[in-house]
C-alpha cells in the first residue's frame, strides 16, 4: 500500500464502516491484524477437528479472526463460513450435521442472534443443546465446568478483552509503527506524526495502556473495531491530511484527543478517567505553579503546554487542564492521578478488581440501607418486603427475616474452563451476590448501574427518588432467599417495621400459637 | 323505577361481565374481589380495621381508642398494657401496612385490606364484578397449573410466613368467615365479542402462572395475579370495543420514550381516548338491541326492573328519556334541567344517526347521559382509574391533566413479560411485541407483520414519525434490560424473557 493510502485507510478507521473484515483487502487486514489468544485457540480446536462457532457483537472482529485463521491454517479439510448470515438455517443446520458426522473440522462467524434464531430452527438436536448451554452459561462462577458431549464449541468474542494491555499495546504498535509524514505534510510534520511519535515512547504508551485497563474495568466491552477507532482518533483527531495541513481546525494533541471530541460508548468511558475531574493535589500543585524541569517528564524532547504567567485566572486554569491531561501519560508521577479516583465508579472497579476488597458485609449493608438509611449492619441481610397493589410507592416495609451475611458469598465470574485458553485477559462487569450452596442464576447480579445505585442510597438518596428497576432486581432476589429462609424458631416472630419516607423503625413481636402481641 | 345510573347495568352484567361503573375502584378492590371469588368466601374483618381505622371524619371513635380496645380484646393486646404510645406507634405501622392502598375505612364492610392472605378478605363490593369475571377467566382453581389455583395456594397460610400476615395474625380469626356465592356473570366470557381476547388471556394467564408456580414470594403472586387481572380487564373491554375483531381494536401504544410533550405520550393519549370512545359506542349498540327487543336493561336487579316500552317514534322516545330517574342515593324525577340535556343529547344523536336509527339514537343519548349524570363514574373513568392506580397508564395520581397514556410501571412491565414469555425461556424481541398485540393489544410501534404497528396507527388516524417509534422501542428494551429482562445481541437483536438471568 502507498504512505498515503495508508494514512487515509488508518483515519478512515474512527467512525468508518469499512472495517468489516469482508469489505477489506488482504494488505489492509494484514494492517489491522493483531495477534490474540483466542485466534492461537481457534486454530488449535479446528486442527483437531472441532467445529468452531466465533460469535459475537458487530465490530468484534468474527470473519477477521477466521480469515487470519484460515491464513495460518492452511490445511486442507477445515471449512469456513465468513458470514453465517448468508446462508439458510437449513443449509447451517445441515453443514453442521455434516461436519459433527464426518468428524471434520470446520469454524462459522455468527452473529449472536443468528445463532439463537439457528438454535430455535435446531430444535431438540443433540448439536443445538450443547450449542444453547455454551451460549447462554459462559462464564464461570465456582469453578463449574459444562460438559462438552460433541465437538462443537462456541467462542464469543464477547469475553475478549480487547483493553487488555497485550491486545491494546498491539493495536497501538501497529497502528503508529504505520505512521510516517505523508506527501501532505507541511516540513515540521502534521499532529498526527507528532502524536505518533510521542506515542512510540515505550513509558508513554504504556501510560495509554494502563488508563485503557481502567476503563476495561468499569465494565464495558470495547469491540476491536471500537479500539480501532479510537487509536485512529487519538492520532488524527477524526480529521483528514487535507484537513490537518490547512490548520482549520487546529491541530491537537493525543492527550487531549483522547478525552474531547470522540464519539461513542469507548470514548465515554475513557472521559470518565479525564485527569481534569481527578483532583491529585501534589502533582496539581507542582503543574500549577511551574516552572517545572525537563527531567521531570518522560520523553524530556517533547513540548509541553505552557501555562501562560500574568493572564486572567481562567485562561490560565484552561491551560493546566491541558497540562493535566499531558501530565497523565508524560510526567513522571502522571500514573498516581489513576489511582486518586474516588466515589462510586472508582469504588466498583476495586470490587471487580478484587471480590474481597470491599466483601459481603460491605455488599450486604448497602442493601439494608437500600430500605433503611440508618442501617449500619452489615453483618445480617434484613429481607425487607413491601406489599401493596397500587402502583404507587409504598412507604412501609416490613421484615420477617434476616439471613447471616456469612451465608451469603460474592461471586466473581471467570470464563469456564474449556476457554480459559482463549480468553486469558477476561475481565467480569459484573459480581454476584449469592446465597452460599445456591445456584448462581438465583444470585443478584450487581453490575455497574445497580452498584452506583446502592453507593448514592449510602451517601443518602432519599427513597422517592430511587428509580424502580433496581428495587425489582432486589425484590427478586430476596424472593429466592425468602423460599429458603427460616422464620425465627418457635412460634414468637420479631417483626421490623419501617417506615421509609422518614427513616424510623421499630420492632414487634408476635406469638402466631397464642395469636397475641408480646412485649418487647 | 328505572334510575340513569342502572340503565347500562344489564349490559353489563350481560355482554361485558363486570361494571365499569365508578372512578373509585382500585386495584386493591379487584384483588380483593378476585380472591373472594376464588376462596367463595370472606371474612368479617372487624378485628383488624377497629385497630387500624380509629378515626371518622378526623375525629377519634371512642370504641377503638386504647382503653376500649385494651378492655376489649385484652387477651390480644396485654402485652401494650400501659404503654398507650407503643399501642399508638405500632397501630400507625400498622395502618401503613394492612392499609396500604387507602381502601380501609371505619365500616369494615366496606373496607379492602391490603390482602396477604385469605382472612384478610372482605365483603366489600367495590370491584363491580371483575372479581369474579377474572376468577372465572383465571382458569380453575382446582387445577394445578392455572393462575386461579397459585393464587389460591398463594392465599392460604397455615402459619405466617411473611411479615404482613404475621403482622394482622393476633387479629384475624378463622371463625368469622362467611361462604360467598357469585352473582352469575360469566355468561359473558362465552359472548362471540369475547371469544378471542378471553382465548388469548386465558393462555397468558397461564403463562403467567408458569412463573408463579416457581417464584418463592406468596405475596408477589398476589400482587401479579391482581395486576394482570387491572390489565385483562383493559384488554377485555379494549377488545370487546372492536366487536371482538383483535385487528379492529385501537392500538395501546406504550410511551416509554420522552416527555408529556413529546409526540408519543400525545399518540399515546389519544389512542386511549379512541379506545374509549369506541367502547362507549359498544355499550350504545348493546343497549340499543335491549330496547329494540324489549329486554329489561337491568335484568338482575332485585326487584327485577320490567322492561322498558319499546319506542315506536321520537316522541316516546323522548318519553322515556323524561320517566328515567337521576342517579344518586336519592334518585328523582329529572328535573327541567336534567330533562333538557337528555332531550339535546337525543336530539344531537338522531341528528348523527338519523330518524330510522331510533333505538341507536336512544341508546347513545342514555350513554351519554349515564356518561354525564352518574357521579360515580362510567367506563372511561373506571378504566383510567383502575389503568392509572394499576400502574398500566401514566401518571399514576389522578392530577391536572385529563388524559394518560400508556406507560407500564416497572412491576406492570414485569407482569407483560411473564405473562408472554414462558418461565425459564427467552424469546426475540418481535415475538414479545407480537404476543403484547395479541394478548393485551399494547404496541411499541416498530412490530412488523400483518397489520404492522405503523398500519394499526395510521388506520386509526394516528401518525407519528417512525423514528420516535423507534426511540421508543430502543426506550422499552433498554428499560427490561436494567430489569433483567431483555438482553441485547448482536445487529440490533434483543431477545426478552427471564432466560436471560446470570
Amino acid at each position: 500500500m502507498e504512505r498515503n493510502e495508508v494514512i487515509g485507510f488508518l483515519q478512515a478507521l474512527y467512525r468508518s464502516t469499512k472495517t468489516c473484515a469482508d469489505h477489506l483487502r488482504s494488505e489492509e487486514l494484514r494492517l489491522l491484524h493483531v495477534d490474540t489468544a483466542v485466534e492461537r485457540f481457534v486454530a488449535s480446536k479446528l486442527a483437531d477437528d472441532w467445529v468452531v462457532l466465533v460469535t459475537g457483537n458487530p465490530g468484534d472482529g468474527k470473519s477477521h479472526l477466521l480469515l487470519a485463521v484460515r491464513e495460518r491454517l492452511a490445511r486442507a479439510g477445515i471449512e469456513f463460513i465468513l458470514d453465517a448470515n448468508e446462508r439458510s438455517d437449513a443449509d447451517l443446520m445441515t453443514f453442521i450435521d455434516r461436519r459433527l458426522q464426518t468428524g471434520k473440522g470446520a469454524a462459522i462467524a455468527i452473529n449472536e442472534g443468528t445463532l439463537f434464531d439457528l438454535l430455535r430452527s435446531a430444535g431438540s438436536a443433540a448439536w443445538a443443546r450443547t450449542v444453547h448451554e455454551q451460549l447462554t452459561r459462559p462464564l464461570s462462577y465456582r469453578g463449574e465446568e459444562l460438559d462438552l458431549p460433541l465437538k462443537i464449541l462456541v467462542v464469543d468474542l464477547n469475553l475478549r478483552n480487547n483493553l487488555s494491555p497485550t491486545t491494546l499495546s498491539s493495536v497501538v504498535e501497529r497502528f503508529i509503527g504505520s505512521i510516517q509524514p505523508c506527501s501532505l505534510c507541511p516540513a515540521a510534520g502534521c499532529s498526527a506524526v507528532r502524536n505518533a511519535r510521542r506515542l512510540r515512547d515505550p513509558d508513554i504508551r504504556q501510560r495509554l495502556v494502563q488508563m485503557m485497563s481502567r476503563v476495561a474495568v468499569t465494565g464495558i466491552h470495547a469491540t476491536m473495531r471500537d479500539v480501532q477507532a479510537f487509536a485512529s482518533f487519538l492520532v488524527f483527531g477524526g480529521q483528514s491530511c487535507e484537513v490537518a495541513a490547512s490548520g482549520r481546525n487546529g491541530n491537537k494533541d493525543y492527550f487531549t484527543l483522547a478525552f474531547d471530541g470522540g464519539v461513542g460508548p469507548l470514548f465515554d468511558a475513557v472521559r470518565r478517567l479525564d485527569p481534569r475531574n481527578i483532583p491529585h493535589p501534589t502533582l496539581d500543585d507542582r503543574l500549577w505553579r511551574g516552572p517545572m524541569k525537563a527531567s521531570e517528564w518522560i520523553g524530556e524532547e517533547f513540548a509541553r503546554p505552557a501555562l501562560p504567567m500574568g493572564q486572567a485566572v481562567m485562561d490560565r486554569l484552561v491551560a493546566f487542564e491541558r497540562l493535566k491531561r499531558c501530565a497523565l501519560f508524560e510526567h513522571r508521577s502522571g500514573e498516581a492521578i489513576l489511582r486518586e479516583r474516588h466515589g462510586p465508579e472508582a469504588a466498583f472497579e476495586r470490587v471487580l478488581r478484587e471480590s474481597s476488597e470491599l466483601g459481603t458485609e460491605h455488599i450486604v449493608r448497602r442493601l439494608n440501607r437500600f430500605f433503611d438509611r440508618h442501617e449500619d449492619r452489615g453483618d445480617s441481610l434484613f429481607l425487607w418486603t413491601t406489599h401493596r397493589y397500587d402502583a404507587r410507592a409504598t412507604r412501609y416495609a416490613a421484615t420477617l427475616w434476616t439471613l447471616p451475611a456469612s451465608r451469603l458469598e460474592i461471586l466473581r465470574p471467570t470464563v469456564v474452563t474449556h476457554l480459559k485458553d482463549a480468553f486469558p485477559d477476561y475481565y467480569p462487569d459484573h459480581i454476584l451476590l449469592v446465597a452460599r450452596g445456591r445456584a448462581p442464576y438465583e444470585g443478584l447480579r450487581i453490575d455497574r448501574a445497580l452498584f452506583t445505585m446502592l453507593e448514592s442510597v449510602e451517601q443518602g438518596l432519599p427513597p422517592t427518588y430511587q428509580t424502580a428497576e433496581p428495587a425489582r432486581r432486589i425484590g427478586a432476589f430476596y424472593d429466592t432467599l425468602a423460599r429458603a429462609a427460616d422464620p425465627s424458631e418457635g412460634h414468637v416472630h420479631a417483626i421490623h417495621l419501617i417506615d421509609m419516607e422518614t427513616g424510623n423503625k421499630m420492632q414487634l413481636r408476635v406469638n402466631t400459637r397464642r395469636r397475641v402481641y408480646e412485649a418487647g | 323505577m328505572l334510575t340513569i345510573g342502572r340503565v347500562l347495568n344489564g349490559v353489563f352484567d350481560d355482554e361485558v361481565g363486570w361494571r365499569p361503573a365508578t372512578g373509585a375502584v382500585k386495584p386493591v378492590h379487584v384483588a380483593n374481589g378476585l380472591f373472594r371469588a376464588l376462596c367463595s368466601e370472606y371474612w368479617d374483618i372487624e378485628g383488624v380495621v377497629e385497630f387500624v381505622a380509629w378515626q371518622k371524619y378526623g375525629k377519634p371513635i371512642p370504641e377503638r381508642s386504647f382503653e376500649a380496645l385494651g378492655e376489649r380484646r385484652q387477651d390480644v393486646f396485654r402485652a401494650f398494657s400501659g404503654n398507650r404510645a407503643r399501642f399508638e406507634r405500632v397501630r400507625r405501622y400498622a395502618r401503613g401496612i394492612v392499609a396500604a392502598d387507602r381502601a380501609v375505612f371505619p365500616d369494615a364492610a366496606k373496607s379492602a385490606l391490603t390482602i396477604a392472605c385469605r382472612e384478610m378478605i372482605s365483603r366489600d363490593d367495590m370491584d363491580k364484578g371483575v372479581g369474579t369475571f377474572a376468577a372465572a377467566l383465571l382458569g380453575d382453581p382446582g387445577t394445578g397449573g392455572s393462575l386461579a389455583a397459585a393464587i389460591l395456594r398463594a392465599l392460604t397460610v397455615e402459619t405466617p410466613q411473611d411479615p404482613v400476615t404475621a403482622l394482622v395474625w393476633p387479629l384475624i380469626s378463622s371463625h368469622t368467615r362467611r361462604e360467598w356465592k357469585p352473582a352469575v356473570r360469566t355468561l359473558a366470557l362465552e359472548r362471540r365479542h369475547a371469544t378471542d381476547t378471553v382465548a388469548a388471556l386465558r393462555t397468558a394467564a397461564d403463562c403467567l402462572a408458569n412463573h408463579e408456580l416457581r417464584q418463592g414470594n406468596r405475596l408477589r403472586t398476589l400482587q401479579r395475579g391482581t395486576l394482570f387481572t387491572c390489565l385483562a380487564i383493559h384488554s377485555h373491554a379494549q377488545g370487546i370495543a372492536a366487536g371482538g375483531e383483535i385487528r379492529n381494536r385501537v392500538p395501546g401504544l406504550l410511551a416509554i420514550v420522552g416527555g408529556k410533550n413529546d409526540s408519543v405520550a400525545a399518540v399515546s393519549e389519544r389512542a386511549l381516548d379512541l379506545m374509549y370512545s369506541q367502547f362507549e359506542s359498544w355499550l350504545a349498540t348493546q343497549l340499543s338491541k335491549r330496547l329494540e327487543t324489549g329486554q329489561s336493561l337491568d335484568p338482575h336487579h332485585r326487584p327485577a326492573e320490567p322492561p322498558l316500552e319499546v319506542p315506536t317514534n321520537l316522541s316516546q322516545a323522548r318519553r322515556i328519556l323524561d320517566r328515567i330517574l337521576t342517579a344518586g342515593r336519592e334518585p328523582r324525577q329529572p328535573d327541567d334541567t336534567v330533562k333538557a340535556a337528555r332531550q339535546a343529547n337525543l336530539d344531537y344523536h338522531i341528528q348523527q344517526l338519523g330518524r330510522d336509527n331510533l333505538f341507536n339514537a336512544l341508546a347513545s343519548a342514555l350513554v351519554s347521559s349515564y356518561v354525564t349524570e352518574y357521579e360515580s363514574g362510567g367506563p372511561r373513568p373506571f378504566l383510567q382509574g383502575l389503568g392509572r392506580k394499576s400502574g398500566l397508564l401514566y401518571p399514576p395520581y389522578q392530577g391536572r391533566s385529563r388524559e394518560k397514556r400508556i406507560r407500564p410501571t416497572v412491576a406492570m412491565l414485569d407482569v407483560l413479560v411473564r405473562a408472554t414469555v414462558q418461565q425459564g425461556q427467552i424469546v426475540p424481541f418481535d415475538e414479545f411485541l407480537q404476543s403484547l398485540w395479541r394478548t393485551f393489544g399494547l404496541i411499541v410501534g416498530v412490530r412488523r407483520g400483518e397489520p404492522s404497528d405503523e398500519e394499526l396507527l395510521a388506520r386509526h388516524g394516528l401518525r407519528i414519525d417512525p423514528d420516535q417509534l423507534h426511540d421508543n422501542a430502543e426506550a422499552l428494551i433498554d428499560q427490561l434490560a436494567y430489569m433483567g429482562l431483555a438482553k441485547r445481541l448482536a445487529d440490533g437483536i434483543t431477545y426478552v424473557g427471564d432466560g436471560n438471568a446470570a
